[in-house]
Parts: structure tokens; sequence; C-alpha cells
């Protein structure tokens, strides 16, 4: 019973977080469009106008899955490793390597495609956590700036090896045709990336709640000195927790890849793992929530990429949401008095009970 | 090699490369500042970048290029306060109240933007006065250093007179020695009766101030 009506109690908070966001954005539209019920209803409704917005949604969505949950395993160990962001981008680069070095039948492609760029992310994010266990260094500085050698190191990769002189920009050679992910919705842009998103969301469960080694990464990130104690080999813990953070990152990057694109297109940072961050903060850092946070967070920009094309409210304004709804859930004071009281009431209850 | 020799020693080269350090020596400054108050100090991009646009802004709607950085500086502290807030009264984490104001300064700056300009590119339609380049008296008179020295941005010389100004404060003053306190442990400050509140403010002002005039360098320099 403690549980359920403290889980309640944050399904609240990033409820009202959310709420006050819009409500913030809403005034602002008031205040500043000619038509304001007319965009607020292109922002919420648009979406589910066509069946290629919908589809927009569900493309949009996929990406911030993989890091969202990428996110939920780095941070279950309790290292703020934001390196996600470059693993993303080089399991891409890897992918894009992979597909034009090897050739290889159908299928295994993709696959031995996505299983280097898993590897590709998975060591990128292995080494804050490596230098943090090792060396003590900070791993929020490393990781920061770790995605600046991955942004350059990817960057000159596809340059030097595998850059296209028929394009104008700096795109890379067009893969195969065996690697692109087969569309499952005839007028979409959905992809059986999205399966494999689905997939990858039940693994990250199952690895955080069926296995011992999920437990010991949920013990280290919550009560480092007693798991310490308790015998578990923590700095292990760490490092393969964050290596397997990364390759859903990575991963995230493979699919996004073949799914989306026909050539390797990236010039900078994709910004998807930061998109990480909300996701994972909004869904509590429970994986089986991810998707539904990044439909959610993918539904509201398309809502306002719909608004800004039909009237004069610019797509910028989702970043007003995004940073208050981080701000209201990541606030321990919100709703502090009201958990408190639950708690001591829970404990009570327990006690009264006998149950305890 | 001479010809490397050559560019790295001339002029225009050693005159650039004051002029591309002098925005990340105040980001340096600031995130200096946040450190040693004990101020996580990610949010210093998004506060330079918010202090960049209201510097434009400022100078543009006054016609006068002090105001603008008057304006950035400004900005620059109420972000940093905001900052403050949110992670010192709200008891929010200060990595993800970072994140939040770079997210909001990268997205939110460009809705300005695109509001008084109706471009998401630049405020380039906007007529603005710069700060003047300053030409130091008998120095700019001697060959090689006298170039060099002189006619830099006035803000590239308030950067070089803030790094001293700031370890003489940081190191040589009682304000200075309790926000490293402060900084150091906030348990131990409050323990021999410093007010932790008032210094943590502190840090965030000068830090805040210091982000404004980076914002503003890159703006209006």
């Amino acid at each position: 019973m403690k549980v359920n009506s403290l889980a309640i109690l944050d399904v609240i908070r990033v409820l009202v977080a959310i709420l006050v966001a819009l409500a913030i954005v809403f005034l602002m539209i008031f205040l500043i469009s000619d038509t304001p019920l007319e965009a607020i209803g292109y922002m919420l409704m648009g979406p589910l106008t066509s069946l290629r917005r919908m589809g927009n949604v569900v493309e949009a969505m996929v990406p911030i899955t993989f890091t969202g949950l990428a996110v939920v395993m780095l941070y279950r160990a309790g290292l703020f490793n934001l390196s996600m962001e470059g693993a993303f981008f080089i399991g891409s680069v890897a992918a894009t390597a992979s597909a034009l070095s090897f050739n290889l039948p159908p299928v295994i492609n993709i696959v031995v495609a996505c299983i280097c760029a898993m590897l590709a992310g998975g060591i990128t994010c292995f080494i804050p956590g490596f230098l943090k266990v090792k060396c003590k260094a900070n791993e929020l500085v490393t990781s920061l700036m770790l995605n600046y050698v991955m942004l350059f190191l990817g960057l000159f990769i596809i340059t030097q090896f595998f850059f296209d002189p028929e394009m104008n920009a700096t795109y890379s050679y067009k893969f195969p045709d065996s690697m692109f992910l087969p569309r499952i919705l005839e007028g979409t842009r959905i992809n059986i990336g999205l399966f494999i998103v689905i997939g990858a969301t039940l693994v990250l469960w199952f690895i955080l709640h069926k296995t011992s080694f999920g437990y010991k990464v949920t013990l280290v990130g919550s009560n480092g000195t007693m798991s310490r104690y308790s015998g578990i080999k923590s700095g292990a813990i760490i490092m393969g927790s964050q290596f397997i953070g990364g390759m859903f990152a990575g991963l995230g990057g493979a699919v996004e890849l073949f799914g989306m694109y026909r050539r390797f297109q990236y010039t900078g940072l994709t910004r998807y793992g930061w998109d990480g961050i909300l996701i994972a903060i909004v869904a509590q850092h429970k994986a089986e929530y991810v998707p539904f946070a990044a439909l959610f967070l993918a539904y509201l920009r398309t809502g306002a990429d719909i608004m800004s094309r039909n009237t004069d409210i610019p797509y910028e304004i989702i970043t007003i949401i995004q940073s208050v709804i981080i701000v209201l859930i990541s606030a321990k004071v919100i709703l502090l008095s009201a958990r408190k009281k639950l708690i001591v009431k829970e404990v009570k209850r327990a006690e009264l009970g006998g149950g305890v | 090699m001479s010809g490397f020799g050559s560019v790295i020693f001339s002029v225009d080269f050693i005159v650039t490369t004051i002029r591309v350090m002098t925005p990340i020596l105040y980001a340096a400054l600031a995130c200096m500042v946040f450190g040693k108050g004990g101020i996580d100090a990610i949010a210093t991009e998004g506060i330079m970048l918010f202090a960049a646009l209201t510097g434009v802004l400022g100078s543009y709607f006054t016609n006068s290029a002090v105001i603008g950085v008057l304006t950035a500086a400004a900005t620059g502290i109420m972000l940093s306060y905001l900052f403050g807030y949110i992670t010192i009264s709200l008891r929010s984490d200060p990595i993800l109240a970072g994140i939040a104001i770079n997210t909001l300064a990268a997205g939110f700056t460009v809705f300005i933007v695109y509001m008084i300009t109706g471009s998401k590119g630049s405020t380039q339609a906007l007529n603005t006065p710069v700060v003047p380049s300053i030409e130091i008296p008998l120095i700019q008179d001697i060959p090689f250093v006298g170039e060099v020295l002189s006619g830099h941005n006035l803000l590239t010389y308030i950067a070089f007179l803030s790094v001293l100004g700031l370890s003489v404060f940081l190191y040589k003053t009682p304000s200075g020695l309790r926000i490293r306190t402060v900084g150091e442990s906030i348990d131990a400050a409050n323990s021999v009766g410093i007010n932790v509140r008032k210094y943590q403010y502190m840090t965030l002002t000068i830090a805040g101030i210091m982000a404004g005039f980076g914002g503003a360098f890159m703006s209006l320099g």
C-alpha cells in the first residue's frame, strides 16, 4: 500500500508539472498570437488530423525512446553520465561504417551494423564510468567533453572514409538497399524500428527487474556505501551499467539512421540525448514508462511543428514546456509536505496493522 | 615550418586569438566563481546565450552600446538568480536545472528573435551600436607590442581586469573567504555564523555579471 500511494503522488507531481508547463505556454500564446485558439488547437489536436502526422509522432518517438532508455540505465547506478548524446551519434557513425564496409547478405548486415553501433555506444558511455571508478574523475565533466570528442571523431571517420564527393554536403555514400528498415504502414515512415524500440524497452525492464545485475545496479545507485559493505563489486557494476546504457543509445543511432535516412547526414550532435534526460525524468526513471513519456514529447513536438507552420507562433515555444517540466519535476520542495504526511500516515497504518 | 612560425607570431594571429579568447575567458570566470561558491555551473551556457540576445536588444532599443552591455549583465544576474532559486530554494537537482535553463535558452532566444525580427537566424536586421575598441595611449606607439596590446574591444580589457579583480576579491577580502567557505562546506559556514544564503546569492551575482559580459561580447563586441 505504501508504495502505491507514494507512486500515485509521483504521478500527480508529473501531471501537475505538465499542466503548469502547458498553462504557461498557452498564456504566452494568448499574449502573443493573433489567433490564439487556432494555435492551441493546432498544437493539441494537430497530430491527430492525418495519418501522416500520426506517423510523424511515432517517427519522432523512436530515437528519443532509445536515449530515454539509455538515460534510465545510466542514472540507475547514480552517475550523471551525459555521454548518451555522443553515444547516439557515434552509434550511427559505427552503423554507417559497418553498412558501407562489410558486404553481408540482407538482414545479417543490419544485425551486424546494429551490433557495431551498440558496441560503439557502449564504449562511449563506458569511458566516463571507467574514469569515475578508476580515477575518481567527475563523470559530468568527462562525459560532456566526450560528446565533442565523439562528434568530431565521427565526422572525421565519415569525411575521411565514407564521404561521397558527388554530394554537396558532408554526406556519406548511399547505403545498400537491403540496409533500410522496412516500412510497416503505408503513407507514413513508421518502420520496424518501432518494434525494435519496444523490444529494447522490454529488455531493459527485464534487466532492471528480473536479473541480479539490475538489482545490484539499483542498490549501488541508491546507496553506494551499503552495497560496498554487502560485498557488491560496485566499480564493476557501475562500469557495466554505463556500458549497457550506452548500448541502448548506440542502437538508437543505428535504428534512426537505417529507418529514416539513406545516407549518413548529421553534421552536429542530434540533441536526442538531452531529450532522453527529459523523458527519463517524466518516466520517473522507470523503463516501462519511457515509451509513453517519449510519445508525449514526440506528440508535443509534432503539434508545435504543425502550429508553427499554420500560425504566427514559432516552434521553439516547445522548449519552454520542456524546461518548466524538468524544473517542476526535479524540484524536491513541491508536494514535499504532502509526501512527508503520506509517509507518516503509511508508517502509522503499518504499525497499527502489525504488518512490520 | 617557417610558414607556420610566421603565422603564429604574426600580429593578426595574436590579436585574433585574444579576441576569440574573450568570451571563453568570461565563461571560465563565471564557472570559476560558481565553482568557488559551491554552485554547479552547467547553466553558464544558457545564461550567456540569453545575455547575448538581451545585449543586442538593449543596445537596439536605446541606441547605446553601454546600456546594451548593462542589459546583458542584468540578464546574467537575473538568470543566475533564477538558477539559484531553482537549485537552492526549490532544491532541484543543479544538473537538471542547468539542463533546463540551457534548453530554455537554446529555444527561447530563437523564439524572441523570431518575434522581433521575423527571422530565426540572427539579429542582423537590427542595426545596433557596438562596444568601441580602445587605443591605449603611449603603448599603442610601441611597435609589435602596441599592435598586440592596444586596439582591443573594451570588454576584452574588462575581462583581463576581472581576472585580477576576482583573484583579489576571492583570496584577499573577507567576502571572498566566506564565499569560498560556503563553497567548500555549507554546514561549516553555517556553524561559524556565516549567512549562507547571502553569500550564495553574492556568488550568483558575480558569476551572472561575468556570464552576462561574455554574452554581450559575443553579440556586441
